[in-house]
């Protein structure tokens, strides 16, 4: 009997989806069926009318401009200046009367017999005694570089004269990878434009980072690394495993 | 449902529906009791329910602090912006830093270059790990003080491997230690960001000329793009940066340096701000091997196309598809 009930709701209940869904008379449908519909009428007209709205609120002619303007190919507006180097052929030799004294080197170089043995400042009588050379792992002396000629000149292996502020091509000699990369911008440090076209550079020389006396570039104390968030622990504390200072984060 | 039943229900079948059935007392017995119904009750109790579930939602208001002004909460996403509302809101930023931070600042938008793709490349056999780019990072970019965020993470790794898992960041001892080598990491500005990919709210994107940008007020702080990044480059903002006045560095722009709310994702620009002037970024001019090599890749005479051309370039992680715009080379 319950079962013979639920049936005929069931097919009641089936007619009467039937009869909207085939948009017959609205005089077939409920009271509540009315409102229902009138509701989800007015439900579509609000939705359509907010996407219309939001469309043309939304719609502006003076949106932010994708470039500011065009980089086109030229010729470099601007210098690369390099440092300058020690131009002068000159050695302290220490103070008089609180100034600091400067001697060339011909002062003594003009009238002494040039060495092809030393090897270290320590070897001399008198200057250049603190002078530490480690340069050519022992296979260079002094005279390699320094024009035995005019000490006031350095000197290629091919027996030209190259001044000291031009000092770089002497390193060239040698160092052609080095130098190589130097002119092509992957080695030595600099400041300035990547766009010559708006602004000039300025590069550091050799002898900012590398005495040419003992060019091997020192040990550096590091600047300190990310601190740990206050409460956690900082990475070292379990383990070198962690490729990142802020997986404790986590 | 209910009521749908009652016109036909009631006519045919409306013995069956007068027990205890309370879809009658609801049809036809509105005023058969004078006492409270049922009905009533779970009415009342409804509207309770609803109301407290109202109040629970607009609870967030009474949390409203002066952080946050109406204008910045209405604020639209930056590239939906016009140059008036942009303008307003950058002046607003500009305020907010004299006011919090006391400290006179000038925030501007810098758009991309038409023909301009930056590009980055490291040279692993000069780099000695000494942090120096790290630092100028935190400083240029207006990070964190008491966290000293950088952008840029320097692994300490063996040589002979390459291995990113068995990196150190953390180190702390004179460098270049012997059999190490270091490798700083930073924003690979990938072609195929995963980062800009998960971002439910399109609050991060690529820009024309290849940098990948947020939009900070726009960043809801859900710090999926941080664990989609395959470099971790992606750092979050715990607290509200403490940063004294005079430390901080006045040239800011809406998408990269300016200081950052708390709660949202920051990442490395290339420095934009410098970048789009045709400035080298603080990290290349703070190394002091000139380990760092950056420039623009569609002009075929940079530097860095030298280095694409000449040198043997990889990208980490290339199998994931990323497609990095940073690339490490190892002299030859």
């Amino acid at each position: 009997m319950v079962g013979m009930r639920m049936l005929s709701q069931i097919e009641m209940r089936c007619r009467c989806r039937a009869v909207i869904c085939e948009f017959q008379t609205m005089a077939n449908i409920s009271r509540t069926g009315r409102w229902v519909i009138v509701l989800a009428l007015l439900g579509a007209a609000v939705l359509v009318a907010s996407v219309v709205g939001t469309v043309l609120l939304n719609r502006q002619e003076n949106r932010l401009d994708e470039y500011a303007g065009e980089w086109t190919p030229g010729p470099p507006q601007h210098d690369v200046v390099i440092r300058p180097m020690e131009s002068s052929a000159v050695i302290e030799a220490g103070t008089v009367d609180g100034h600091p004294v400067n001697v060339r080197c011909d002062t003594c170089h003009a009238g002494k017999e040039p060495s092809n043995t030393v090897t270290s400042g320590n070897q001399l009588d008198e200057f250049h005694q603190g002078l530490k050379f480690n340069h050519g792992n022992g296979a260079l002396n002094c005279l390699a570089c320094h024009n035995s000629e005019n000490y006031e000149l350095l000197r290629k292996p091919d027996g030209s004269s190259v001044p000291f502020s031009r000092g770089m091509e002497l390193c060239a000699q040698c160092h052609g990878p080095q130098y190589r990369d130097y002119l092509g911008g992957s080695h030595g440090g600099m400041t300035g434009y990547w766009d010559l076209q708006r602004g000039g550079r300025v590069r550091n020389s050799c002898f900012d980072c590398h005495d040419p006396h003992a060019p091997a570039f020192g040990k550096m104390i590091p600047m300190p690394p990310p601190k740990a968030r206050t409460g956690m622990q900082s990475a070292s504390d379990h383990g070198h495993g962690e490729a990142d200072s802020e997986g404790e984060r986590h | 449902m209910i009521e749908n039943n009652d016109p036909t229900s009631g006519g045919s079948s409306g013995g069956g529906c007068g027990g205890n059935c309370s879809c009658g007392s609801g049809g036809g017995g509105g005023g058969e009791k004078s006492g409270i119904s049922r009905r009533t009750v779970l009415k009342a109790a409804g509207a309770t329910l609803g109301a407290a579930a109202f109040a629970k939602a607009l609870a967030p208001l009474t949390e409203w602090t002066d952080d946050l002004s109406v204008d910045e909460f209405l604020q639209k996403h930056y590239r939906e912006l016009n140059a008036e509302q942009l303008a307003t809101g950058m002046k607003r930023i500009e305020d907010d830093t004299k006011e919090n931070y006391g400290a006179d600042v000038t925030v501007e938008d810098v758009r991309p270059q038409k023909g301009v793709k930056f590009g980055y490349a490291l040279n692993l056999s000069v780099c000695v790990g000494c942090r120096r780019c790290a630092e100028a990072c935190h400083i240029e970019n207006n990070h964190d003080r008491v966290s000293h965020n950088s952008y840029i993470r320097v692994l300490e790794m063996d040589k002979g491997s390459i291995d990113l898992e068995k990196g150190t960041a953390d180190y702390d001892h004179p460098v270049p230690a012997d059999d190490k080598f270091y490798m700083p990491i930073q924003c690979q500005q990938c072609e195929n960001p995963p980062c800009v990919d998960v971002c439910p709210v399109e609050a991060t994107w690529k820009e024309k000329d290849g940098i990948v940008v947020v939009d900070y007020n726009w960043c809801i702080g859900c710090r999926y793009c941080e664990a989609a990044c395959p470099y971790h480059a992606r750092r979050f903002n715990w607290e509200k940066p403490v940063i004294a006045a005079e430390e901080i560095n006045p040239d800011q722009s809406y998408l990269s340096n300016r200081i950052r709310p708390q709660g949202v994702m920051e990442k490395c620009t290339f420095c934009l701000h410098r970048t789009r002037k045709g400035r080298m970024p603080a990290c290349l001019e703070a190394c002091p091997t000139g380990a760092r090599v950056f420039g623009n890749l569609l002009d075929p005479n940079s530097e860095i196309r030298r280095v694409l051309r000449e040198k043997r370039v990889f990208v980490l992680k290339e199998e994931l598809g990323t497609k990095p715009n940073f690339f490490y080379f190892f002299d030859n």
